[in-house]
């Protein structure tokens, strides 16, 4: 029994050997600088969840470029932002969404359960080893799985990329993306209904902001202090609908932890139902407008250089 | 918990370590952790179906020592015995099936009433162990084995985990004496074992799992592909079963093999068969020699006249349909195996080719071999539209679109790549199932183990696609 435990236990070092190596490979293949670089015109980048992946329409703006994702975690943003500001120093301002919606708790619990085995796959390669095992610690077997089948997902793309014939926007990890239909009202109320009946069964969730997207956000801000980058943190447009439940505590915190980053509070902004595709994400309609809004709060503030 | 899942093989490693290094000097204890285990495997689906099982479990020992025990009313216990078992997979398994039906037909009659159906699960593995216990059954009423008075025993016999669920569906007089006796570790048996789950987590994980996200495409929009797509689609399933059923049944054999014991083989290459007969003995051979043993024979078997013989075949065949699900394109799956067999029976062709493996003495078939084998896959892949369909006429539908016209394959090539390496495999160790991987060169054989291992984990899925036995 000795020797056939023995030859397992070689066996599968070696297979463990052989599939991290291939791993760091494709890794460091995905982290090939040229994939990253944004045109030199670019000097906002804008990043966030889908709140800013579905308003901001980088394709009217030539200063900007928009990176955020839907469904991206601060955690995300940071790793993102990382990679992006080591590449391109033509950066000089970095829009942030951070809205009530993203750092609470519920987000957060949401995006762990919802999202994290996803959003491992795309940027597992941006991911510190700390941050894969963070991952790790909450959702074993799926992350272990994601982990194991990257090699086959990632081989084309590995691929295009020696070939020098990929692009960003080949691989999902962030671009406006305008959504087409238009709020239903009476459903969306639904929704509210339903959303704050849930939640008035529970009142502290209220004021359950995430420790971790608030670390993350720190993070973020130190990262954009040390490569001499402005910061802007912002809300977009919300319906009138859309039911904000730690809003004060959400104004709060960033006035107590985040004195010193400018904020740019769009929320109440008057948009018709038209230009919304539910209470918190506007269609492309709505998109045009707070893009043009967007311009003329750079061009204002001499951000766009 | 899947075989296919990261918690199965944490449990394996558990329940192994526990198995030689604590109890190993044990036999009782080893059975009890063997049994403790599997119940803890299968209430990892449902544990309410657990009483289910343990129910079901201690009605057949009681029935086996009370069948053994009697002189009188032997035959009458052997009944009640199989009402029970009978009892148990219809409640849970036909009785919508029937309820509906018998709706419908009486509809057609002009009585008319509301059909009471049961909104009930299926309990996973119930086709499984009601035939273990079935069987044992049978086994102790005909003689064939004296049954146990250790319960520990008799449930590890009927609950082992490796094939608890999708079987092969065991004898009591095969495992049974296996559960009994003392289990020495074997270097020999346990390379086997890890060979054969080597294998079977590469047909489940990379062959069935791709074919399966081909085939439920082809499937999914067949009113839109051309004909000769939806040709490669039922070609794929063909394929994709096997590799799914044939990659658990290797799984189950391997991790049983590990433990000490041998189970029976379910899969003997079907695909390389030269006959619908071969077919039969080569394809889910636990099930179809069950019914063989405890259907086919006590009717009369082919030893009655041709009518008889050809009634009785044609009765095997639906009710193995039947078993695997309660849907009427089961049913006709099976009727349609019938059709194809009785005339091998009625010109006494159906046991030719009943030892012999294709091509024994040579690397490659004859021309004859060839042409038998792609005229009996061509057979079988035609009866897998309708096991395939969830209903009858999607079945007859799917088949009309055929005409939608020949084109060459431009999508789901890669299938295609997928069905040539296993049969390049499965060809090279076509003369035993059990000795799988067992390259004679050192070099080739570790590399393809190597290759197969980094294989499987990159194909491997977050989300775990469960085995298609699993719902029968």
């Amino acid at each position: 029994m000795k020797i056939f435990l023995y030859k397992l236990f070689l066996f599968f070092s070696g297979i463990l050997v052989a599939y991290i190596a291939i791993i760091a490979l494709i890794s460091h293949i995905f982290n090939t600088n040229y994939l990253y670089k944004i045109p030199p015109a670019k000097t906002t980048l804008v990043i966030g969840s889908s709140l800013t992946t579905v308003s901001i329409n980088d394709s009217l703006l030539e200063n900007v470029f928009n990176f955020s994702q839907f469904g991206d975690a601060f955690e995300f943003s940071y790793v993102k932002l990382r990679k992006m500001l080591a590449v391109n120093k033509n950066i000089h301002v970095v829009l942030m969404s951070c809205s009530n919606v993203e750092i609470s708790k519920m987000n957060e619990t949401e995006r762990l359960q919802v999202w994290l085995t996803p959003k491992i796959k795309s940027y597992y390669f941006l991911l510190s080893p700390e941050e894969i095992l963070y991952a790790l610690t909450k959702k074993p077997e799926q992350i272990i799985g994601v982990l194991a089948s990257i090699p086959k997902g990632q081989l084309p793309g590995c691929i295009d990329i020696l070939k020098s014939k990929a692009t960003l926007s080949d691989f999902e990890l962030g671009q406006y993306e305008g959504l087409d239909s238009t709020i239903k009202i009476k459903i969306e109320m639904k929704k509210q209904d339903d959303l704050l009946k849930k939640y008035s069964q529970n009142p502290g969730d209220e004021l359950n902001i995430s420790e971790r997207n608030i670390y993350f956000l720190h993070k973020i801000v130190s990262l954009c202090k040390s490569s001499n980058v402005q910061l802007i943190l912002l809300r977009t447009p919300q319906h009138r609908l859309s039911a904000r439940r730690n809003e004060q505590v959400y104004l709060n915190l960033l006035k107590q932890q985040f004195p010193d980053v400018p904020f740019q509070d769009y929320v109440d902004t008057y948009l018709p139902d038209s230009c919304f595709f539910d209470v918190v994400h506007l269609n492309r309609k709505g998109a045009a407008i707070f893009t043009d809004s967007i311009r003329n709060f750079l061009a204002r503030n001499s951000y766009t250089k | 918990m899947l075989f296919n899942s990261f918690g199965f093989i944490i449990f394996l490693i558990f329940i192994y370590a526990l198995y030689w290094f604590i109890l190993g000097k044990n036999l009782n204890a080893q059975n009890l952790l063997l049994l403790t285990g599997s119940y803890y495997f299968y209430s990892c689906w449902d544990w309410r179906f657990l009483f289910l099982l343990i129910l079901s479990t201690v009605i057949d020992f009681s029935f086996g020592i009370f069948i053994y025990q009697s002189n009188k009313y032997k035959k009458l216990l052997l009944w009640l015995s199989i009402l029970n078992n009978l009892g148990i997979l219809v409640f849970f398994k036909y009785y919508n099936f029937f309820a509906i039906e018998a709706h419908s037909a009486l509809s057609l009659i002009g009585i008319h009433f509301d059909a009471w159906l049961l909104k009930v699960i299926l309990p996973i593995g119930i086709s499984f162990y009601t035939f273990h216990g079935m069987s044992y059954v049978f086994d102790i009423y005909n003689k064939k084995v004296v049954p146990t008075r250790n319960f520990i025993q008799y449930a590890v016999f009927v609950c082992f985990f490796p094939l608890l669920v999708s079987g092969p569906i065991e004898r009591a007089t095969h495992l049974l004496p296996q559960v009994k006796e003392k289990r020495i570790f074997s270097y020999r048996q346990s390379i086997e074992g890890l060979r054969l789950i080597l294998w079977g987590y590469f047909l489940k994980v990379v062959i069935a799992d791709n074919l399966a996200n081909l085939v439920n495409d082809i499937f999914k929009n067949y009113k839109m592909l051309p004909g000769s797509t939806l040709i490669v689609g039922i070609i794929y399933f063909s394929f994709q079963i096997y590799g799914d059923f044939c990659g658990y049944t290797n799984i189950a054999i391997g991790v049983a093999k590990l433990f000490g014991f041998e189970l029976l083989s379910n899969f003997k290459y079907p695909y390389f068969s030269r006959n619908i007969g071969e077919f039969w003995r080569r394809w889910h051979i636990s099930l179809s020699s069950w019914f063989r043993d405890y259907l086919y024979i006590p009717m009369g078997g082919s030893r009655v006249n041709k009518f008889k013989a050809i009634r009785n075949t044609f009765v095997i065949f639906v009710v193995s349909g039947f078993w695997h699900g309660a849907s009427m394109n089961f049913v006709v799956w099976g009727a349609i195996h019938a059709v194809l067999f009785i005339p091998l029976l009625v010109v006494n062709r159906n046991k030719a080719y009943a030892t012999d493996v294709v091509a024994a003495a040579s690397s490659l078939p004859s021309i004859k071999e060839t042409f038998q084998m792609i005229l009996t896959f061509c057979l079988v892949t035609f009866a897998w539209i309708f096991f395939r369909s969830p209903n009858l006429p999607f079945a007859i539908d799917y088949i009309r679109h055929f005409s939608n016209g020949m084109k060459p394959l431009t999508t789901h090539r890669f299938g295609l790549f997928l069905i040539a390496f296993l049969l390049l495999v499965d060809w090279n160790q076509r003369r035993s199932e059990r000795d799988v991987l067992n390259f004679s060169n050192k070099i080739l054989r570790r590399s393809i183990y190597f290759l197969l291992t980094l294989s499987i984990l990159f194909y491997s899925n977050a989300n775990q696609v469960p085995f298609i036995y699993f719902q029968f």
